[in-house]
């Protein structure tokens, strides 16, 4: 009868305690559903995340609008006589 | 679905799962979900809703912080060490909200006159090594949960529970010998 004073016994008495056990299908298919729609955004840079990309590509717009405008006038401005 | 014991640790898998690649984290899932799945379980007194809400915290945690795996263990030991670190936070989290009452964790409350593995039957000696193991404080049942039923090396352990291998030797010893004086086991030596 084992005593569990050697290794394999206790390796033998711990497998059959913790026998290996699954998730429920409903579990799993609901957290990889999860998972996989959360991913990109978690798994994104930051600068690429939507909370940090849209201002930046507002400022990005604005400046390039600006300089078209201040690029019109000066390119008027010498034109003029 | 992919086999439960492979294992996925090359560069460009970790690529993909670093840029959100959806079939990357479907592999990632499909290949530890359930080998995670059953270490928590094994951990938290084999409680289904526990187990479920630590495996869902360990895969996002994992997801956040991929980019900062930088390949210098194993997957699963990455995977293991995010899962040990949710069930110490779920322990803490619940010794913090109640000083609760569970029996299956109060070592004071395991018998005494525990039955020696001789005089019982296999399933009721099971019962017992249960108990035992459940009662055993958390790192204790983690590091003998790690070495001999997930059969890691000492090393790897050392990784998860970021501690030197020493120490995990160290660990290892004082796990047996209390699992054995819970189990009411002459001790070795």
């Amino acid at each position: 009868m084992a005593n569990f004073t050697s290794e394999d016994e206790i390796k033998e008495l711990l497998k059959s305690v913790c026998s290996p056990v699954a998730p429920s299908p409903e579990f799993r298919d609901q957290l990889l559903q999860d998972l996989t729609r959360g991913a990109e955004g978690a798994t994104r840079p930051r600068w690429r995340q939507p909370r940090v990309l849209v201002p930046i590509a507002a400022t990005l717009i604005s400046v390039a609008i600006g300089y078209g405008i201040w690029l019109g006038q000066a390119v008027e401005a010498t034109l003029l006589p | 679905m992919a086999d439960s014991t492979s294992t996925i640790d090359d560069a460009q898998f970790i690529k993909d799962l670093r840029h959100g690649d959806p079939s990357a984290v479907t592999e990632l899932y499909n290949t530890y979900a359930d080998r995670i799945y059953s270490l928590v379980f094994n951990q938290v007194d084999r409680d289904h809703d526990v187990a479920e809400d630590i495996v869902q915290e360990t895969f996002v945690a994992a997801l956040k912080s991929v980019a900062k795996f930088r390949n210098r263990s194993k997957i699963y030991t990455w995977l293991c060490s995010i899962a040990n670190k949710k069930v110490a936070d779920f322990y803490r989290r619940r010794k913090r909200q109640a000083k609760y009452q569970t029996k299956a964790l109060e070592p004071d409350q395991i018998s005494s006159d525990t039955l020696a593995p001789d005089s019982v039957e296999p399933k009721e000696r099971q019962e017992d090594a249960r108990q035992a193991l459940s009662s055993l404080p958390l790192h204790y049942r983690q590091v003998l949960i790690l070495k001999y039923v997930e059969e890691m090396p000492v090393l790897e352990i050392s990784k998860i529970m970021e501690r030197s291998p020493k120490s995990i030797e160290g660990l290892l010893t004082r796990a047996r010998k209390e699992l054995r004086a819970r189990l009411a086991i002459p001790s070795e030596g």
